[in-house]
């Protein structure tokens, strides 16, 4: 998917900006050749290869076990013990990265507020420009005065936002997802993806999502990664050609893709069992 | 568990407690066992005794100096070993094979090194208590989950920084003191109780200051109420140490606290403060009607109710 990605309309503009320091485009360019993962017990993933450009996002999608986590880590940079073959390339090398661990990744003794300013924290800025910021990605998450709570005190979907919110605050050019919305009910979810679609029109940062819901996958891929098999193996690299602007009703080139999409996993299975 | 509650458990305990003193002071007399008014009444009487008094407040002043010194040695000791696995393989084999030897042991050694004064027996109580807090934090550290540890890698990764002792200090502030915390603190209330039976031994010899003095000083004498008494003020330095830890553990450990905000005492004046921040929610947050169900539905029926339901909701 080398590029071909709908790029952002030269007049769009980020629906706010709390770190208030990057112009458009903002986004990492992202290539991976011929991946191979390895946790000690022989390859969990091999041979992956795509290409993001800027603003694109990448849905991998897999029964659990195929690897996507590792995949996830590996383009972090967070574990390169694991990379036993091909490369991970990020441009710039500077990009920010940010990712969402499977449990949103909150801190429990931290409230809203303190985890969404950690990173700013973390990064050395300024008690005002941190509460500021704060500020401003809570009202954007919908969560305006529910910052003193700690994350056991929100609800699920609330938790999830403030995690997407965490790694959005401090102005990432790469997200990284994992599972993001798998814990939430299938209501919350899909209200969570379109809003989470919503932040990614406003802010086009290069998204790759991990995830075993075929839906979701294809809802904010603009390609999707089939993952299958025993060391898992791309399967298929179905594109989507809505891009960016996606027809709100989830229409009929969805299901279609939705479909696509199925049947390789099917055939993945297929193959997997002797 | 409100304020009031823990009061009135405390009340019916004390009670219970002076009942079954009665009965035994009954049994065996006063030459064994006065009786609980009688001894109630001179332990009062004996708060204005400055000779009294100032046995306690040594006492107090060794047990805080103790403890204090032995949380502040182990809770950073504990972080470390929990945190390295290579700082861990050179203290724990140590730290293993003198965990059973009972510190107070070391009382006369102590004496020898460090003189008559109160720092042996400061010591003592510090050494006896950094074992315990130290093996609780240590383990809490060890066993937490590490995905908080990966997530802050993550963070600290995305804000560009890199290794040395800057990022130790703040992973240690952002997670390692937060997981330890509840831990050390719970531990402090299994020590503040060793602490005090050190310092009756400490206070026992080489030294005419002290509760601990002062029990054996009234044993000797025959003085049975001024005896009892200062047993009961030393009793009492244990409870209200044991108390401390639980109010450190409320304190500085909000997240894990049982009810949430919401006390069921209170409810009168709460309901107006959650009132507020229900519709701030239904304004501000419409979109996952579904997951808040169940809370919403709770509210809107039973405004009225008050905090209580907050609490069941845990």
């Amino acid at each position: 998917m080398a590029g071909r990605g709908v790029r952002g309309e030269p007049g769009d503009r980020p629906l706010s900006d709390p770190a208030g320091t990057r112009p458009e485009p903002r986004g990492a360019r992202v290539l991976v050749g011929d991946l191979s993962l390895d946790r000690g017990e022989g390859n969990v993933l091999e041979g992956v290869s795509f290409e993001l450009s800027p603003g694109e996002t990448l849905s991998a999608v897999g029964s659990s076990g195929s690897g996507k986590t590792s995949l996830l880590n590996a383009v972090f940079g967070l574990a390169p013990e694991t990379v036993s073959g091909g490369f991970v390339r990020i441009e710039p090398p500077s990009a920010k990265k940010a990712m969402v661990p499977q449990d949103s990744g909150l801190f429990p003794w931290k409230t809203a507020r303190r985890n969404l300013e950690l990173p700013l924290l973390l990064a050395g800025e300024t008690r005002e420009k941190r509460r500021a910021a704060a500020d401003a990605m809570l009202g954007e998450l919908g969560l305006a005065g529910l910052g003193d709570r700690l994350p056991r005190e929100l609800s699920g979907g609330e938790r999830q936002r403030i995690a997407l919110g965490r790694a959005l605050i401090a102005g990432a050019d790469l997200i990284l997802l994992d599972e993001p919305f798998s814990s939430l009910d299938s209501l919350t979810r899909e209200k969570l993806q379109d809003f989470l679609s919503e932040l990614l029109r406003s802010r086009r940062p290069t998204l790759i999502l991990a995830t075993h819901d075929v839906e979701e996958a294809v809802f904010l891929g603009d390609g999707v990664l089939v993952l299958g098999g025993s060391p898992a193996r791309p399967v298929r690299l179905v594109r989507n050609p809505r891009g960016k602007e996606r027809d709100p009703g989830r229409g009929e080139t969805f299901f279609r893709l939705v479909r696509e999409v199925r049947e390789a996993l099917a055939e993945a299975g297929a193959r997997k069992a002797p | 568990m409100g304020f009031r509650g823990k009061i009135i458990r405390y009340a019916l305990a004390a009670s219970g407690l002076l009942l079954v003193w009665l009965a035994l002071s009954l049994r065996f007399g006063p030459f064994v066992l006065p009786a609980p008014v009688e001894v109630l009444r001179d332990f009062f009487g004996r708060l204005s005794d400055p000779d009294f008094l100032s046995h306690a407040l040594r006492s107090l002043a060794r047990l805080s100096a103790g403890l204090a010194l032995g949380f502040f040695v182990a809770f950073p000791l504990g972080i470390l070993m929990g945190h390295s696995e290579k700082i861990d393989g050179f203290l724990a084999p140590p730290m293993f094979l003198t965990y059973p030897v009972p510190k107070v042991l070391f009382l006369p050694v102590f004496l020898i090194l460090f003189g008559m004064g109160d720092l042996p027996k400061t010591v003592v109580i510090a050494l006896a208590t950094t074992y315990q807090i130290l093996v609780v934090v240590r383990d809490a550290v060890r066993n937490a989950d590490p995905s908080a540890a990966v997530t802050f890698e993550t963070l600290w990764a995305s804000a560009g920084k890199g290794g040395g002792p800057g990022r130790f200090l703040s992973l240690a502030r952002h997670v390692l003191i937060p997981e330890a915390l509840p831990a050390a603190v719970s531990s402090l209330r299994l020590a503040s109780g060793t602490a005090v039976s050190v310092l009756f031994v400490a206070e026992t010899f080489a030294t005419d200051k002290g509760l601990g003095y002062a029990i054996l000083d009234a044993w000797g004498a025959m003085d049975l109420k001024r005896m009892w008494s200062a047993i009961i003020a030393m009793s009492l330095f244990g409870a209200a140490f044991f108390e401390l830890a639980n109010f450190l553990e409320w304190w500085l450990c909000p997240w894990k606290r049982k009810s949430k905000r919401k006390s069921k005492g209170k409810a009168k004046r709460q309901s107006k403060g959650k009132a507020k921040g229900k519709t701030e929610r239904k304004s501000e947050g419409k979109t996952e009607r579904k997951s808040e169900g169940k809370r919403e539905e709770k509210g809107d029926g039973g405004e009225s109710e008050g905090g209580g339901e907050e609490s069941e909701a845990e």
